[in-house]
């Protein structure tokens, strides 16, 4: 009975937000995958459905304890950073044409990519702060 | 921060999900604890500080002397 009191809805709902990174990580992979090399277009699909659903949870999950919150904080403000240094970066192509190579040019107009992008800071910053906070 | 919170939780033969339950905490949010990597919020050092009855600065020390 003490058990079943100790076990609070915060642990599962962490070990859920946790679960939803690796999956999340996961369809991460798939879809850099598909945007290097030419996968078909339902493995596409399948990598964005696991991602959205992953990040569902995640999003559901984030405030089950503080700690997951500080988690998802650390993903959510690689995420931004990425995004702003990306547009910024954008803004300014035009401008650096002799820096920047047509293809890089290119790429920084791919709102897929950026969205491929902020996502993975996200996934990597959470992921990061995870295994370091470990012992 | 320091804290001894792996100390009392070892006196007290609980595991870190033991530990984690009675304090409505995920297990990953005690490992944190206790590695110093997040210092737990107000609210949930007073949680901290009850479960074990102690003081709060007994059980964390901001190395301020």
């Amino acid at each position: 009975m003490e058990r079943l009191i100790t076990m609070p809805r915060s642990k599962t709902g962490a070990d859920v937000f946790f679960a939803s990174l690796f999956g999340a990580t996961l369809a991460a992979l798939v879809l850099w995958g598909g945007y290097v090399f030419t996968y078909p277009d339902f493995v596409k699909g399948l990598g964005a459905g696991m991602i959205l659903a992953s990040a569902v949870l995640m999003y559901l999950n984030r405030g089950r304890d503080e700690y997951t919150m500080a988690t998802w904080h650390a993903g959510t403000s690689s995420g931004f950073a990425v995004t702003i240094a990306w547009l910024v970066t954008a803004s300014l192509a035009p401008g650096l044409s002799d820096v920047l190579s047509p293809e890089l040019q290119d790429a920084l107009g791919d709102a897929r990519l950026l969205a491929l992008s902020a996502t993975t800071a996200f996934l990597l910053a959470v992921g990061w702060k995870t295994l370091t906070d470990r012992q | 921060m320091n804290n001894r919170l792996k100390v009392l939780r070892a006196e007290r033969d609980w595991s870190q999900a033991e530990l984690a339950g009675r304090l409505d905490v995920s297990r990953q949010a005690v490992n944190a604890i206790e590695t110093g990597k997040h210092d737990p919020s107000l609210p949930l050092a007073f949680r901290i500080a009850r479960l074990f009855d102690m003081p709060i600065e007994e059980i964390f020390d901001d190395g301020i002397a």
